[in-house]
């Protein structure tokens, strides 16, 4: 259960904080997630390969649940391309870290904190702007220069781990 | 496709929710008029996602949350003790705990990839031949021909030894050594000169020595103690720039790609920081910086040590900034550092330990003796503020 609990419980948290759009609160679903499996015996049944999306889907599901019905319609013109941006996050997910890290690192200082205060934080733009005291306006700019400065090798590393899924079923 | 600025902004909003209704729609429209749009929609939400997750990756506590789960099945366990103890069938159940704990345990073991651990350097390198063969040097002892007929001696304890080596044609052939990033390795040229070569370092020399100069190319880091010979200079050329030796111990460091470093410990050398440059001498204790944009060269007195203990095993630090110190980790672990906080890079730290220890201990070291902070993630050491 540990062992479970280790490999998945970060992907799972992101995952669902993806749609709560709340740290403290994708840690709790999951936590519960984990707590369920372990008193229902659930994990007696789960099988290795079905194991990963039976994961992803359940957690998806039980964030939904908490989520106002507004912000459901917001991503279901997209959950497909969600369910696979993550698969091809997860399996090369050491690189991209890596990869991203280094890329921000490189961001300077100013853009750097937007980026943080935003896809880290998850605070909206206003929120960030009082943070560090500049205009939306500044955040915008800074946002969309960043995020073009943002090269990912990974980009097209993930489209060749999916052929590479696909040619192994 | 390229999109304009303007359009890239707005799904960007789109994306963090930040639109009105009717300008919402308008993207949504967007992107559903073409395929082209919606790739590139697509492609700039994953780059917004990966970048999101990858962040926030980084800053879950994973033990921490470990732990909370832990206690949370332990009080459930518990509870089923004393429910246990009330029916009298205590050992019954804490035995069916016991399975039932550890039964999905052995199951997922096999799952579960291990953790990844760092690990400290260790001897080891690559020996290439003059016929381009390559020689992994990890098993105990061999003996290699070279093409020339000279015997070479290997041994993954005491090193390389061409002294011994017979001696073949005097013809000119180039053998090179080579480490990889987290390997170290010592060698003993034809003419008795013995070389220490650092993690991720290459040295090109000839079998046999010949002619009117020894000379050998560097990159990387390398310690040489050479055999005097008044009448053969020895030299050691690493790009443009060239150290002449005459009987002497020194440390070359070309790590760094705008200088590069010799310190001398023993004896005496001259430096020229090109071909054509003034040849200028060291004394014992010198430290030489040559800037290889200006082709500067600056000469001061130092405690070597901190430049030369790595050869002993030894990591020794003085005054030194942490961001010079997580480059030499980095080459000796094998791992990637990340400053979370660009200010951590200028934070200095004075230090003496062992270059095979654990880098966890390593780490905890300058943690309590600095303001900066220590996570590692897997093959990645992030670094924050205290």
């Amino acid at each position: 259960m540990t062992l479970l609990f280790k490999k998945y419980f970060k992907s799972l948290t992101l995952w669902a904080d993806t749609f709560l759009n709340d740290m403290d609160l994708a840690k709790d679903v999951v936590q519960d997630f984990f707590y369920a499996i372990w008193r229902n015996k659930a994990y007696q049944s789960l099988h290795h390969e079905k194991l990963a999306s039976y994961l992803f889907v359940s957690v998806k599901n039980l964030s939904f649940k908490k989520l106002a019905k507004k912000d459901v319609l917001r991503y279901s013109m997209d959950i497909e391309y969600f369910d696979q941006v993550s698969e091809d996050f997860e399996s090369n997910k050491e690189a991209i870290v890596v990869e991203i890290m280094k890329e921000i690192e490189n961001l300077p200082e100013k853009s750097r904190e937007v980026v943080k205060c935003i896809y880290l934080k998850g605070m909206k733009y206003q929120e960030a702007a009082e943070e560090l005291g500049v205009s939306v306006s500044t955040i915008k700019t800074h946002l969309v220069r960043s995020m073009k400065a943002l090269r990912l090798k990974s980009e097209h590393l993930g489209d060749f781990f999916l052929l590479c899924f696909f040619q192994n079923k | 496709m390229k999109i304009s600025d303007q359009q890239y902004s707005l799904i960007l909003d789109y994306i963090s929710g930040e639109l009105e209704e009717q300008a919402r729609n308008d993207v949504e429209l967007w992107i559903k008029s073409s395929d082209e749009n919606k790739r590139a929609y697509h492609k700039v939400l994953k780059k917004t996602l990966y970048t999101q997750w990858s962040l926030k990756d980084v800053s879950i506590n994973q033990d921490l949350e470990l732990k909370k789960f832990e206690r949370r099945l332990h009080a459930k366990t518990r509870f089923l003790s004393y429910a246990a103890v009330a029916a009298s069938i205590l050992i019954l159940i804490s035995v069916s705990v016991s399975i039932l704990l550890d039964h999905p345990k052995s199951e997922l073991d096999r799952i579960v990839a291990e953790n990844t651990t760092i690990s400290p350097g260790e001897r080891g390198a690559e020996l290439i031949l003059s016929t381009g063969e390559i020689i992994d040097i990890n098993t105990s002892k061999s003996q290699v021909k070279e093409s020339n007929g000279s015997v070479i001696q290997i041994d993954s304890v005491s090193g390389i030894d061409y002294k011994s080596a017979s001696i073949g044609s005097t013809k000119q052939i180039y053998n090179t050594l080579k480490t990889a990033r987290g390997r170290e390795f010592n060698i003993i040229l034809s003419d008795g000169t013995k070389v220490w070569l650092n993690a991720e370092s290459e040295l090109r020399y000839p079998v046999q020595f010949a002619g009117d100069t020894r000379q050998v190319y560097l990159k990387g880091e390398g310690y040489f103690d050479v055999k005097s010979d008044k009448d053969i200079p020895f030299l050691v050329n690493s790009g443009g720039h060239q150290v002449k030796v005459y009987g002497t111990q020194f440390c070359v460091n070309t790590y760094d790609e705008a200088y590069i470093q010799t310190v001398l410990v023993e004896g005496s050398i001259g430096l020229k920081s090109s071909a054509i440059a003034k040849e200028s001498r060291l004394k014992p204790g010198d430290l030489a910086v040559v800037d290889l944009i200006t082709g500067d060269l600056d000469i001061k007195q130092v405690n070597v040590r901190p430049y030369v203990a790595w050869k002993d095993g030894d990591f020794v630090f003085e005054d030194e900034n942490l961001e010079s110190i997580m480059r030499r980790l980095e080459r000796w672990y094998d791992v990637k550092v990340f400053f979370m906080n660009p200010e951590t890079k200028f934070f200095r730290f004075t230090g003496d330990m062992k270059r095979y220890s654990r880098v966890e201990d390593l780490l905890y070291f300058i943690e309590e003796t600095s303001n900066a902070k220590f996570e590692i993630k897997d093959n990645a050491i992030l670094i924050m503020k205290k």
